[in-house]
Formats: C-alpha cells, sequence, structure tokens
C-alpha cells in the first residue's frame, strides 16, 4: 500500500527537470465484458455466466541513477458486475530493478524474464493455433499477457546477471547467469525450489559456440523431508553460417536425482541432439530441416513444462451435459476463458519436476515441444512470401518415431503435416483498405502396430486443426473480422504415467472421437493504432462421440484496449 | 576453476563504471512521458455524536469517528493519463484513515468505486465517437429511461462527501442567483457501470448514444442494461429516441428470464418562444417464473410560456405515468409494480436495492414522479424588493386504486437517523423506518376500509424564500424553505391542512450565513418537521388522557450552529453541531434525540 503511494509522490515530487531520478510511466488498459450461454440440453449445472472486468496497468520505469533503473507494473481493477468498493482492488504486478554493474555485466532482481534453448529452458506456446484469425489472436495476446508469457519466455523471480564483451568488431562472448525461486518453504514439510543455470556462447561471424546449464532443484534443509531433488541439464550448441547455409546443433544431457540420506540416490540420465540445416532457396523461398533425437528418460523442466495445467477444469462452465465432472480444457477455454486473477487461471506458471499433463485431444507427437522427450526424426518446413507481401506460405512436415518402446517392444510413428498462408486480396484488387484471408491447417497421426498375441489394441490416433480468418475493413479503421477454428481428434493412443524417478510405471489407455468448433464474427473499430473496440460473438461447439457428451456454448464478448 | 573465477571477477570489478544505456533482456510495456496528472481532495471528516434516546433506549454510547459514517475517502485521488496517440486513462484511488489505532489495521488503500475508466476518443469527417467504459460513471438519457432525479431546493447547512469546496459566501451567493446550479457529478444522473459509445455530430445533425452495462439495480447474477439514445436537432428544436431494456435471467441455472423495455421519444424546443419539453415512454415488462407481464405509459410534458403572453414568471409541468409502467432505472418512483419493489421474489431472492425509492403511495417531494399517478406542478420564481421566492405546487393523483402502504420522507431528521440506523428496513419501535444513504422515509398502513374506497390524491406545497442584505458590511443570508405536505381521497388545489387528509406533513428550515470577514462566516439552522395522521392513518399504542388512541402526531426539531473557516481557495475548515430531537407521543418509544457534530477540513487540489 505505502509502495503504491510511494510510486505517486515520486513521480509527482521529482518533475522531469532533475537529471536523476527520471521517471516515465506509461501501461495499457483494458475493458473485457463476457456474457456466456450454455445450450439448454444441461438441466443441472450453471448455465449463465456474465462477467465484466476493466484494468489498468501503471507501468512505471524509472531511471535511478546512471547505472541503476527500477521498473514496475502496478494493477489497479475492477469488476463492473459489483457496485461497492469492495469490486475494486490494487495489486502489484510486477517489479524489477535492473541496471549495469559495468560495461560488461548488467544485472536485473525481481521478475525477470528467461530463456535459454528449446532443449534447457524456453516456454513453448500453447496448443490448438495454425495461423488463427486475428479476432482468437487478439484474445490469446490478452491471455499470454495476463499470464506472463512473452514469446518463449518464462516470468521468474530472482536475479540475474548477464553481459557480452567484444574482442573485436565480429567477436563477442555473450553470458549469463541467473537463479530464481520457484517455491517457497512453508518450514514444516514443503522445501524451497529453486533454479540456477547460465549459458556462455562465443559468436563470430562465421560460426557461434556455446554452453548451457540449468538446475532445477529443492532444499530440504531445516525441513522434515529427507529427499532432495536436482533436475541438471547441460547442453552445447553451436551454428556455422556459409554464404545463405546456416547449420547448427544442440547436443546436451539431462541428470536427475532424488537424494535421500537413508537410500542410494539414483541418477537418472537422458540425453538429445538436434541438428538443423537453413537455406534460402531463391530470394523469396527458405528452406529447413531438423533432425532430431530425444531419449526417453530426458526430462528438462524448463523446456517441458506447459502453459497450460490440463489437470485443472476451466473456469467457463466446467459442468456441463447434466455431468457431475468437470470437462477437459478445450481450445475455446485457452483463447477466451480470460481470467484477471492469476490463482483463478488454469494457465500455468510453475516449473516442476513432474512431466506435466498434456490434452491428446490436440495431437501427440510432440505435446512438449521439440524437448518431447522419446521422439527421433526429421521435421522440415518451406517458406514463402512474394516481394509486395501479398502472398505468404508455409509447408511443414515431420516424421517422428519413438526412441524406445513403450510397454512394447514396437514404437510409434508419427507423422504431421501443416499448411498455413496469408493472402491479401485488396492488394490483388488495389483496394487501398485491408482484405485479408488467413489460415492454416494441421494433421497428425501417431500409429503403432501391435502383434496379435499380446492382445493389445493397435494405436492410431489422429488430429486435425483448422484455422481460417477474415480481416475485412469496411471504413477506413472499421474492420469486419471472422474467425472459424476446428479441432478433430480421433482414435487410440496409451499415454505414459511417469514415477517420481522419471520412469515410466504404467500406461492410461485414451480414446476418443471428438469435434471442437468455433465459430467467431466481429466488429472492431480502431480509435487510434494503440486503441480499439471489438463487439463479438462467438459459437463454440463440442461433441464427443464416444462418451455421448456435446455442449454448444454462444458467448457474447466486448473488448476495449488501450495502450500507451 | 580458479582462473575463470579470477576472470569473472576481472570483468566485474576490473572495469571502472561508465556512462551507458543501462541494458535488460526483460519485456516492459512501452512507457514514455505520458501527460499524467493526478487531481483529488482530501477530506478530514471528525464526528461525533451523542443518542439521549433512541426509540426508548437510552444507553446509546458516545460516537466518535474520523469519517462521516458512509466510508468516504479521507484522500480522493484522481490519476489521469492522456496520450494523444491512445486516449485517456482514468482511475481514481481511495485511501481511508479512520484513526482507529495504530495498531488496528483499519485505514486503507484501494480504488474508489469508481475504480478504473478508460476513455478513447476518435474525431472524424463523419463524426466524433468516444467510448467511456469503467465504472462508477455518471449518465442521463431521458427522465423515463436513464436518470435521477434533481432536487434543487434544499439547505445548505449539511455538507456532502463530495460537495465542493468555494471561498466564503461563494456557495450562498450561487444558491441566492440560481437554484438549480449543477452541484456534483451525479446531479440528476444515474450510476452506471459499463461501456458507454457516443457518436456526435454525425451528418444531419444527428448524434447516437449507446450503453451497455449495470446500475446498481441490476441486481441479479446475469441482468444487463442496454440503453439507446439517438438524438436528431432540427434548428432549436431537438428531438430524441430512445430504447432501453434491463433483462436478464434470475437464476445461473435454468434461469427464468425477465425483462423491462422502454420505448421513448423527447422534445425540447422553442415554439414562439415557448420553451418547451417534453417525453412520452412505453414500457412493457415481463417475468417467465409466473408469466406474469405488463404495460405501461409515462408522459410528460413542461411549458414555460412566453413573456409576451404571460408578465408572471410561471413554469407548468404536467405528467401522467401508468399503474404498469415501470423503469427502476429511471428518476421515477416505482410504487405500484409490486415485482420490482425491494420485497419482491421475482429475481430468486435478489432483492432490489430500495434505498431511497419507497413502494406503494409516496408522499413524493415536488422534484419526484412516482407511477400510477398523474398530476401537475407549478413553479414560479419572482422578487418582492430584495426577497427572491421560489415557490412550487404539486397537485397529484393516483390513477387506479392501490395498496394501503404509503410512505413520507423525513426531511429534516433524516441524516441524523440515517447515521445512527445505518441501511435498515424495518428501523424504529414500529418496525416501519426505512433508512438510506444520508436520510429514512417512514411506511404507513392506512386503513384497508377507507383506502378500497378512495384513489389517493398528494399535494405538496414548497416555499423557498432568500434574502441577502448587509449588517455592519459583512454579507447576511437568510434562506428559508418550507415545503407542505398532504395525502387525501380528493382533489384539492393546496395541500390540505385540516384532519380530512390522511397525512399531512410539514418541514420549514431556515439557514442563516453571516459574513465575518473575508476567511470566514458563521453558520446557523433551524429546522423543524409535523407529521400528522388522521384516524384512517392507523391508531397508535398509547392511550390518551381520555382514554383514546390517536394517529401519528410526530415533531422533529433540528437547531444548528457552525462556521466556515477559509484557508485558501480551495481549502476550508467546516464546523457544524446540531441538536436533534423527534417525538411522537401516540406510539410508544417512538421518540429520538441528540446531538451530532462535525469538524471537516476540506482541500481540494
Amino acid at each position: 500500500m505505502r509502495l503504491i503511494f510511494l510510486f505517486i509522490a515520486i513521480i509527482t515530487t521529482f518533475s522531469i527537470h532533475a537529471q536523476f531520478p527520471k521517471f516515465e510511466i506509461g501501461g495499457l488498459a483494458r475493458s473485457f465484458s463476457q456474457s456466456s450461454h450454455l445450450d439448454e440440453e444441461d438441466t443441472i449445472n450453471n448455465d449463465i455466466s456474465q462477467d465484466f472486468n476493466i484494468v489498468f496497468d501503471l507501468a512505471i520505469k524509472g531511471s535511478l541513477n546512471k547505472y541503476v533503473s527500477l521498473y514496475s507494473e502496478l494493477r489497479m481493477g475492477s469488476n463492473l458486475e459489483v457496485f461497492d468498493t469492495s469490486s475494486s482492488y490494487l495489486n502489484l504486478r510486477r517489479l524489477l530493478i535492473f541496471g549495469d554493474l559495468n560495461k560488461y555485466f548488467s544485472f536485473e532482481i525481481g521478475d525477470v524474464d528467461l530463456k535459454m534453448t528449446p532443449f534447457t529452458l524456453w516456454n513453448s506456446n500453447q496448443e490448438g493455433n495454425i495461423n488463427e484469425s486475428v479476432l482468437f489472436s487478439n484474445y490469446r495476446n490478452i491471455q499470454n499477457y495476463e499470464n506472463f508469457n512473452n514469446e518463449n519466455y518464462w516470468r521468474r523471480q530472482g536475479a540475474t546477471l548477464f553481459g557480452n564483451k567484444s574482442f573485436s568488431k565480429k567477436d563477442s562472448l555473450n553470458y549469463k547467469i541467473f537463479g530464481t525461486r520457484e517455491l517457497a518453504s512453508n518450514e514444516i514439510s514443503i522445501p524451497d525450489v529453486f533454479i540456477y543455470g547460465g549459458d556462455i556462447t562465443f559468436f563470430s561471424e562465421y560460426f557461434s559456440l556455446g554452453i548451457n546449464h540449468i538446475d532445477l532443484f529443492t532444499n530440504n534443509k531445516g525441513i522434515s523431508l529427507d529427499t532432495n531433488l536436482h533436475n541438471h541439464v547441460v547442453s552445447s550448441k553451436s551454428a556455422f553460417k556459409f554464404r545463405n547455409i546456416e547449420l547448427s546443433s544442440e547436443l546436451g544431457i539431462s541428470k536427475r536425482t532424488n537424494y535421500s540420506s537413508i537410500s542410494d540416490s539414483k541418477w537418472t540420465d537422458g540425453e538429445f541432439m538436434s541438428f538443423d540445416f537453413k537455406t534460402n532457396l531463391s530470394k523469396n523461398i527458405l528452406f529447413t530441416l531438423n533432425y532430431r533425437s530425444v531419449s526417453d528418460d530426458f526430462s528438462s523442466p524448463g523446456a517441458q513444462t506447459k502453459r497450460i495445467n490440463y489437470s485443472l477444469a476451466p473456469n467457463l462452465f466446467p459442468l456441463v451435459a447434466n455431468s457431475s465432472t468437470n470437462r477437459e480444457v478445450i481450445a475455446s477455454d485457452i483463447i477466451t476463458d480470460i481470467s484477471f486473477f492469476r490463482s483463478a487461471s488454469f494457465y500455468n506458471r510453475k516449473i516442476d519436476y513432474s512431466l506435466d499433463e498434456f490434452n491428446p485431444i490436440f495431437g501427440v507427437s510432440e505435446p512438449y515441444g521439440i524437448a518431447t522427450p522419446n521422439r527421433r526424426g526429421i521435421t522440415s518446413m518451406i517458406e514463402y512470401s512474394d516481394s509486395s507481401k501479398v502472398v505468404y506460405i508455409q509447408g511443414k512436415v515431420s516424421f517422428l518415431n519413438d526412441l524406445t518402446g513403450e510397454g512394447v517392444l514396437d514404437k510409434r510413428k508419427y507423422s504431421s503435416y501443416s499448411l498455413v498462408s496469408n493472402i491479401f486480396i485488396n492488394k490483388i484488387l488495389d483496394f487501398k483498405k485491408t482484405i485479408l484471408i488467413n489460415g492454416g491447417f494441421h494433421y497428425s497421426n501417431a500409429q503403432r502396430k501391435h502383434s496379435p498375441e499380446i492382445f493389445v489394441q493397435n494405436v492410431d490416433f489422429d488430429n486435425s486443426i483448422l484455422d481460417l480468418g477474415l480481416d475485412f475493413e469496411i471504413f477506413k479503421d472499421f474492420h469486419l473480422l471472422y474467425g472459424y477454428k476446428e479441432i478433430k481428434s480421433k482414435g487410440l493412443d496409451y499415454l505414459s504415467v511417469r514415477d517420481n524417478n522419471f520412469t515410466i510405471s504404467s500406461f492410461d489407455k485414451f480414446e476418443t472421437d471428438m469435434n471442437h468448433t468455433i465459430n467467431s464474427i466481429g466488429l472492431k473499430y480502431d480509435f487510434t493504432k494503440r486503441s480499439s473496440l471489438l463487439l463479438n460473438y462467438q459459437y463454440v461447439k463440442c461433441n464427443y462421440e464416444m462418451s455421448n457428451l456435446s455442449f454448444i456454448i454462444n458467448q457474447f464478448f466486448i473488448l476495449a484496449q488501450i495502450k500507451f | 576453476m580458479r582462473k575463470i573465477i579470477l576472470f569473472f571477477l576481472y570483468l566485474i570489478f576490473g572495469n571502472s563504471l561508465t556512462g551507458q544505456n543501462i541494458n535488460s533482456s526483460s519485456y516492459f510495456l512501452n512507457t514514455k512521458n505520458v501527460d499524467f496528472s493526478i487531481k483529488g481532495y482530501y477530506r478530514l471528516m471528525a464526528y461525533n455524536r451523542q443518542v439521549s434516546n433512541l426509540f426508548g433506549d437510552t444507553l446509546n454510547s458516545n460516537v466518535f469517528r474520523l469519517d462521516d459514517e458512509f466510508n468516504s475517502p479521507t484522500l480522493n485521488l484522481e490519476m489521469i493519463l492522456n496520450s494523444k496517440k491512445s486516449g485517456y486513462i482514468k482511475t481514481q484511488l481511495y485511501l481511508f484513515e479512520p484513526f482507529t489505532g495504530i495498531s488496528l489495521d483499519k485505514n486503507y488503500l484501494k480504488l474508489n468505486r469508481r475504480g478504473v475508466s478508460i476513455e478513447l476518443g476518435n474525431k472524424t469527417n463523419f463524426g466524433n465517437f468516444k467510448i467511456v467504459t469503467g465504472g462508477i460513471n455518471f449518465l442521463r438519457f431521458s427522465d423515463f429511461t436513464l436518470s435521477s432525479a434533481k432536487q434543487v431546493r434544499n439547505s445548505l447547512f449539511d455538507r456532502n462527501a463530495w460537495t465542493y469546496v468555494w471561498p466564503i459566501n461563494t456557495q450562498y451567493s450561487n444558491y441566492m442567483q440560481k437554484s438549480d446550479y449543477t452541484r456534483a457529478a451525479d446531479f440528476g444522473k444515474r450510476q452506471v457501470s459499463g461501456i458507454h459509445f457516443s457518436a456526435s455530430e454525425l451528418p444531419k445533425q444527428l448524434s447516437l448514444d449507446v450503453f451497455y452495462g449495470k446500475t446498481p439495480f441490476n441486481v441479479s447474477a446475469y441482468d444487463h442494461l442496454l440503453a439507446i439514445k439517438i438524438n436528431k436537432d432540427y434548428r432549436l428544436n431537438h428531438f430524441g429516441f430512445g430504447y432501453l431494456t434491463s433483462n436478464g435471467l434470475d437464476a445461473i441455472s435454468n434461469g427464468n428470464q425477465f425483462k423491462n423495455q422502454i420505448f421513448n421519444t423527447t422534445y425540447s424546443g422553442n415554439i414562439n418562444e415557448w420553451k418547451i419539453n417534453g417525453e412520452i415512454a412505453l414500457s412493457n415488462y415481463s417475468f417467465d417464473f409466473n408469466n406474469s407481464n405488463g404495460n405501461g405509459i409515462a408522459s410528460e410534458i413542461s411549458i414555460k410560456p412566453s413573456s409576451k403572453y404571460f408578465k408572471f414568471p410561471i413554469f407548468l409541468e404536467g405528467y401522467y405515468v401508468s399503474p404498469d409502467f415501470v423503469n427502476i432505472h429511471s428518476s421515477i418512483v416505482n410504487g405500484s409494480v409490486a415485482a420490482f419493489s425491494s420485497q419482491t421474489s421475482s429475481f430468486n431472492g435478489e432483492g432490489i436495492p430500495d434505498g431511497a425509492r419507497p413502494f406503494g403511495g409516496v408522499m413524493t417531494p415536488i422534484h419526484i414522479k412516482s407511477n400510477n399517478r398523474y398530476g401537475l406542478n407549478i413553479n414560479s420564481e419572482f422578487n418582492i424588493g430584495k426577497l427572491k421566492v421560489n415557490l412550487g405546487n404539486g397537485i397529484s393523483r393516483e390513477i387506479q386504486n392501490d395498496t394501503n402502504l404509503v410512505s413520507f420522507f423525513h426531511k429534516v431528521n433524516g441524516l441524523y437517523l440515517s447515521r445512527i440506523e445505518r441501511f435498515q428496513s424495518t428501523a424504529g419501535p414500529q418496525e416501519n423506518l426505512t433508512t438510506f444513504f444520508r436520510g429514512y422515509y417512514e411506511n404507513v398502513l392506512i386503513d384497508n376500509s377507507t383506502n378500497n374506497k378512495i384513489k389517493k390524491s398528494y399535494n405538496v406545497f414548497l416555499l423557498n424564500l432568500k434574502y441577502q442584505s448587509k449588517v455592519f458590511n459583512k454579507k447576511l443570508f437568510v434562506f428559508y424553505l418550507g415545503e407542505f405536505q398532504s395525502l387525501q381521497s380528493f382533489l384539492s388545489p393546496i395541500p390540505v391542512f385540516s384532519q380530512k387528509a390522511l397525512l399531512r406533513n410539514q418541514f420549514h428550515e431556515v439557514d442563516l450565513y453571516l459574513e465575518i470577514n473575508k476567511r470566514m462566516s458563521i453558520i446557523g439552522y433551524f429546522g423543524r418537521e409535523f407529521i400528522k395522521g388522521n384516524s384512517n392513518s392507523g391508531l397508535g399504542d398509547v392511550l390518551d388522557s381520555d382514554n383514546m388512541y390517536n394517529p401519528r402526531d410526530g415533531i422533529g426539531k433540528v437547531l444548528g450552529v457552525g462556521f466556515d473557516y477559509s484557508i485558501s481557495k480551495n481549502s476550508c475548515f467546516y464546523l457544524r453541531l446540531k441538536k436533534v430531537s423527534y417525538m411522537d407521543n401516540n406510539f410508544s418509544n417512538n421518540l429520538y434525540s441528540g446531538y451530532e457534530s462535525t469538524v471537516e477540513l476540506k482541500v481540494y487540489f
């Protein structure tokens, strides 16, 4: 509380005429109304949901002196459904102090953003998106903002020291170390959980070479827990560039242990390798090829942790179709089930030891991104963009298989194909106002055939995602938007269940035949480049053939946004 | 290893601190030197109350508070961020310091009721567009759609949390000159929370307003309001067309729908120097849970005749609001549609906060209208020498015989009791008092057999006298405000002052302000209220000397003194002392008495 008052005092007391401290302010504000109706088939559970929130994140960036700066985000919000002072609140969303120790070292302490490589520390995107409509990406951006998912960075609380040193005009050394606290001990039975890590990379004109290390560990000193966990991941990365060809690789190992004073600690070792080839086939065509092999016991919490906690239920209509058990999180929830309170969100912000649950309806081939354990194979992508940016096309194929058979000797084979495109119709027709059609299609399949003697059904699992979008600027700054998304999932697979040692201990048979569609239409008016109003109607349909579960949700949204 | 560590130490500490741009790998929101301003007020409100008798209870604690019992802020900060490229963001911080002792954590800082409000705007060749979203904002569309009543004649002795600070005498001079000056941001407007879109200066002199959100009277879990207003200007005439729907479901599971719609049209203009304002509205409502519904009509017209024909200044207002016309978001009191009253079960257990909205036959002040009523108000303002006379006479009558529940406001004593019995609906020894924010009203059940035979008629007469003079070359203001009300079975041109009236009330208030010097003035206040009923308005439970029960005969008295001390143009110190009493000897324990004192320091910045 006093901190807030202090901020105000700082801003008003110290005018910008003084050199230091020097403050800048900015921020964003959003007003979001949602009104949702569940279909009339459900006669037991809640079938209406209405919420209207407004938030204002006041960003304050201050240069305290020549070397040290401060950045803070103060959240002020109101629930517009309630006429009471209790509907308004003040929260500290972020506090960070940062600066330069000298010209080679900078530091950040507080709420820091961290990222290393896709195998060590990497916040993979949430599922269900293949170049979706601007209507959906609009809300997805809000979800990412609310849950601190900036690109592939993880927002952590801790400190980092980083910098670079140039040896010549073309050679430099980049380095970073960090330490974060993931969980606070209750000083009785739950230990503190920390992450520390670092990387150092040498860059030259034609090549780069570096190493990364990260460790997630507990500290059980002073509490009743006997075991301490460690999960190290060490990797080396290298890249070579020659004319228009780029070759890169990352190779590494993971070491995971559960140390106890009364029993021998057992290290579970995993390893991975990844090689990339990238070249411009012509001025407008880019081609990439990746080969990777990730062992079944490769454990990297920083790269394998998911953005969505699929063990939780959605906030919007968790019970549907007269059911008394919670439904699973589906694509429409990931996009529009927005909560402005961290504790109420099914979005995940915690990095821990166990391999997170995933929802197979989004596909089973790469649920943990390219760090998914027990995968080997190739992925290739080709991109085309014409010089006037009228058409963009991207095609991607991936052929993977299990490195080790799971439960049986046979290995699954995974194949996936995707195609995305953006076409600016207005440029073809020589219109000034935007007419954009965008979309994408993704199909993946997992298969494993068993011999009849073992009496286990074959694995055959299909998944597809279709996205279509339209952005039609009717009048200046006034847009008609349309979005369509369809996710289909059908087949059978056995989902591995891992124990505390990361070892597969059992399997859950998963069989589904589901179809999920979202139809969305909206009108958007851009007051300025940084402020807009969106009116949006959305029709969500979900059907699970095997369990006879189906439901329809009609939704209406109003979103006003302003950014400084 | 040792060499590596030494190398790192060398890198960290081996270089001198030289100036540079600070590096960071974190994500930041865009920050810059936006136009940032803070305004607001500080208000220290010390309050002391002694209640020597509260409905027969003489053991009442002496109350000291550092607020005015209604949690108004000690410090109110309105922060505004403005950027030409983006728009406005406004927010209001609320700091509360009730001086409850340093060991208690009762002081706090939080967002005020307004919370956060965003304003986006764009001026184009087609028109000007603006969005205001957030809460709480204030809106007025029209009398029958979205509004609250405007009270333009009142005593200035008691101060509000939002009353502005003026230099000495300024407020009284303003009131002397003009009764209907804008008192606060919510004057005549309805509190709203939601999103308001307005388009002005459209082609053909059109403008548009759309509001979606809630008012405090959208009560159930799924309940919202949509209001649309289209205005068209033609020369000096203004035409308006509107639609309002307040609807929802009474439960979040298998809820039944309820709906209240208003279609209205307004006109204001000048015809041959006759100023005319009018509005006609149609309403319908329905509740699925019991298949009930109703339709109503409301109309009003106010005319200020041309001075060519009427030399005497006069202002006429006629209205007709049918029994089934209902809109709880408007300034119209709902006295006849039970489904929208505070006692309703229509909203599945959610009660409509009645506040200052009694149900039944309401003895309405002249600035408030009720449904199931038609009436005529005549207002006039003229001078007799130095004396400014402002008077109003209102006659209204029930359209159809309705409930025997009637009610009236305690105008003089209201504030005092509302601070003691805060937001109660069954206060008092007869459990017939409802307290609301800064006031209370009393419910009366008139004799049923009488009520069944009559159509109730209401009268109100209001006399406001303002006098300004000088005493020892210092300004003196004397204001008198008298209000006379009656309720009876027959039409009468003026209030009935005899036992023929079922109920009759009188309220007399005298404000006195004397300037001492440029910084100080002393204030005096004297108020009386007389409540009288006849034998059909219910008899009390106290036997008189003739061994008879008697009807209502309440007398209230308030005596107040105080002073204003101006520290600067926008900061002032106010002291108020009030001695209050009310007694109705015909009802047991229907009495209260005591005093209250307030010390207020208010600084606007």
